[in-house]
């Protein structure tokens, strides 16, 4: 038998400019290997954010729409309804997701639109400078809140799946990390599983990924998956939210 | 059984997570400067490496590619 753990085709040779240890090259990677495993690459389009993530356009081997901030939702329902065939994923961090594109977010899921979100949560504003995130967690501090989040003047951090959970539209939610190999090897599955069932027309699905932001949160990459561990996944639990596949 | 690891030392941005993450602990520091301006890792021993794949899953840049005949 042949393994081969190499650059999948679905990502283009462009050297990705993320910071050391950045969670989102680890995603991508993960996405590009989904692509050339369901063997959807032709078909495929990527709505990129606005965000740290925003020259993913560059990174993917597929056609991709670099949209206004938040509207990813908005955007991935026009293409996919104007030709369902098309295989559509929007690609959104916490700030773009989870703060001025949250309308978007709840209609696109509560409407059941049949593609697929991929929610990086990293807990802060990273592009622009590291600002308090509606994900930030109570006591980090960022550029914005120098002293930590304090809940009871920036109030507590969203937690998106749970949110999306009380739905019906939706039809696999799930939360995952990229801190350690493992949790990494968990993300593929949900990602994998999640693109499979939009290939099915199954509907909606989102997966959220906890990555590391060492040089947003100002700390060495292993110490930032140290915080993923330590910090994050006791507010924000690993593990399926939302999985209609199961019921029958 | 042919296993074959390597390293693209011009992508490679010193994060550490595949020295963490590898089993055998066969990865390091090497101590030249790449042209980003990172020590780049290297594997101590190619020998001692039993191609599981952990180092290029953790790995951001895809720096690391592991051929795994067995």
């Amino acid at each position: 038998m042949k393994r081969e753990y190499k650059r999948p085709e679905g990502l283009s040779k462009t050297i990705m400019r993320y910071c050391p240890g950045c969670g989102h090259s680890i995603v991508h990677r993960i996405i590009g290997e989904t692509i050339d495993e369901l063997g959807i690459r032709e078909k495929t389009i990527a709505i990129a954010p606005v965000g740290c993530s925003v020259f993913l356009y560059e990174y993917f081997n597929c056609d991709s729409v670099q949209v206004a901030h938040g509207r990813a939702p908005a955007v991935a329902t026009g293409i996919k309804r104007v030709n369902p065939e098309l295989i559509v994923f929007s690609y959104q961090g916490d700030g773009d997701l989870a703060a001025i594109g949250t309308a978007e977010l709840i209609h696109s899921a509560t409407r059941g639109e049949n593609f697929t979100v991929i929610f990086i949560n990293n807990a802060i504003y990273g592009m622009t400078g590291g600002q308090q995130a509606p994900t930030t967690m109570p006591g980090q501090k960022t550029t914005t809140n120098p002293f930590g989040r304090d809940p009871k003047l920036a109030g507590y951090p969203i937690r998106v799946c749970e949110m999306l959970a009380t739905l019906d539209g939706p039809v696999y939610l799930e939360r995952t990390a990229v801190n350690k190999a493992v949790n990494v090897l968990k993300t593929k599955k949900a990602i994998k599983k999640a693109f499979q069932l939009q290939v099915e027309k199954k509907g909606y699905s989102l997966i959220e990924v906890l990555a590391p932001c060492p040089t947003g949160w100002g700390i060495s990459p292993l110490k930032a998956c140290e915080y993923v561990d330590k910090v994050m996944i006791p507010y924000y639990p690993l593990g399926v939210y939302k999985d209609l596949t199961q019921v029958k | 059984m042919k296993i074959e690891i390597t390293i693209d030392e011009s992508l490679c941005k010193a994060c550490a997570y595949c020295i963490e993450a590898c089993p055998k602990k066969n990865l390091e520091f090497s101590s030249n400067i790449n042209k980003s301006g990172y020590h780049p890792v290297r594997v101590i021993d190619k020998s001692k490496c039993t191609g599981c794949g952990m180092c290029y899953q953790v790995c951001p840049e895809i720096a690391i590619t592991v051929e795994n005949e067995s």
